[in-house]
């Protein structure tokens, strides 16, 4: 037990340097994040989202809803009209503009599409946009 | 005989001149010049008093200008108190031309002068800069249309055609506008320029706007002004200032050097850029402000 000084301290480093390993491994970076949004977006995504919800009269071939420029849902439609999801967008005082973009069948009359949305802080809002054949429409909130 | 066959004649020919005659229109803006060239076509003849340029607000019309208004049948301003020289054309005209004040047909909203904004005895004014609204415009077509044609009854279907191209053409504008201003997220849309010239444009696409001047390009903002509008866009973290194609864009160097916001670019506020520029025509000029807006504020 009375050993040299320099084994023991070599004895302390050796201690310190095994329990430094663990420590580093949880504490490394493990490298940026996979962005599922642009990544502007990202950066500003709020706590609490924003629920959508939209309601074709006719099934469409196709849809898109963006923002900023930017595609947030592009769902595979399989003829159904009613599509919900929840937005990781932020939603200031100022409201916001969602891009929609959508194309029906062709033989597909005159339309109509409703996009309801629920605000973070509870709020139902909805806009209706009709069309033939294919749309591109800013839809403004509130 | 022959001098039947010459009287005929001069009758036939005295006919077919009076209807080629075009209308004779002074126009003292080139927004109206525009807009009057576009839905008259060849059946009209417009003579463009104010140049592209040209402050509307300091303009005085030359004993010129005014012998164009005494041979004109239309006569086409601004409106909503922009010209200032308005009884002068209403003199030189007298009784044979129309006299359109046009912006006093269209709506307009009601601006909050400063003094009001800040809880003094300010009054409301109207925003005479009614062409930065599209849906403006479009009225504005029609309203023109409607004018010659009740100077020239048999042009009615030329003037509609050619209003309705005119108008097919503004509404792809405004597709292409909403399109590109929503690339701006709505919090960032804060609008700080000289000349308080966008009210319409603001209310249409959701800008708060900060004017250093009035609603005139002769207004002269106070320093405490200036100081107020520096610690807004510190506040507001306002990534640009914009100045126009006009003044002298001096206290705008000031207020970007205090506040650290950079020079967003020139607007187009009082009418359209000089010729074979991209603000010649109002399509031009309207995509320019956009993309200069948008670019600068993202």
């Amino acid at each position: 037990m009375r050993g040299s000084p320099l084994i023991r301290t070599c004895v302390v480093l050796a201690l310190l340097l095994l329990a430094a390993l663990p420590l580093w491994r949880l504490t490394r970076s493990h490298g940026a994040p996979v962005a599922t949004v642009a990544p502007e977006i990202a950066a500003n995504e709020p706590a609490k989202k924003l629920s959508v919800h939209l309601k074709f009269v006719h099934a469409p071939r196709s849809f898109r809803l963006l923002y900023l420029g930017k595609t947030l849902w592009n769902p595979s439609v399989n003829g159904a009209e009613s599509f919900k999801t929840e937005l990781g967008i932020p939603f200031p005082k100022e409201g916001i503009d969602l891009e929609l973009k959508a194309q029906w069948p062709e033989g597909t009359p005159e339309t109509a599409v409703r996009l309801d949305v629920q605000t973070p802080e509870g709020a139902s809002l909805h806009k209706t946009v009709w069309g033939k054949g294919a749309i591109d429409e800013i839809l403004t909130f509130p | 005989m022959n001098l039947a066959r010459a009287l005929i004649f001069i009758c036939l020919f005295a006919v077919a001149a009076c209807e080629a005659a075009p209308v004779q229109i002074a126009s003292f803006s080139t927004i109206t010049t525009e807009i009057a060239r576009e839905v008259g076509g060849d059946r009209v003849q417009v003579a463009g008093l104010v140049g592209p340029g040209v402050d509307p607000h300091a303009f005085e019309p030359t004993p010129e200008d005014l012998k164009v208004v005494a041979r004109a049948d239309l006569v086409l301003t601004l409106g909503r108190h922009l010209e200032n020289y308005v009884s002068k054309l209403r003199q030189s005209a007298g009784t044979k031309a129309v006299l359109l004040e046009v912006g006093n047909l269209l709506p307009s909203p009601k601006v909050q002068d400063e003094e009001a904004v800040e809880g003094g005895t300010g009054k409301q004014e109207e925003d005479p800069h009614w062409w930065h609204s599209i849906e403006n415009m479009k009225q504005a077509t029609r309203v023109l249309g409607r004018a010659m044609e009740g100077l020239d009854p048999k042009g009615k279907a030329a003037y509609e055609h050619n209003a309705d191209l005119y108008i097919a053409r503004l509404d792809a504008l405004e597709s292409w506008a909403r399109r590109g201003i929503a690339l701006l997220p709505r919090d960032r849309r804060k609008l700080v320029t000289s000349h308080d010239a966008f009210h319409y444009f603001a209310a249409e696409y959701g800008f708060a706007i900060y004017p250093i001047q009035g609603l005139s390009t002769e207004d002269e903002p106070s320093s405490q002004k200036v100081a107020r509008i520096i610690e807004m866009i510190k506040r507001e973290h306002v990534k640009a200032v914009f100045f126009e194609s006009i003044e002298n864009p001096k206290v705008i160097t000031e207020i970007t050097r205090e506040s650290g916001a950079v020079p967003g670019g020139k607007l187009y506020a009082d009418g359209l850029g000089a010729e074979n520029g991209d603000a010649a025509t109002y399509e031009g000029m309207f995509k320019h402000n956009v993309l200069t807006l948008v670019n600068a504020l993202k």
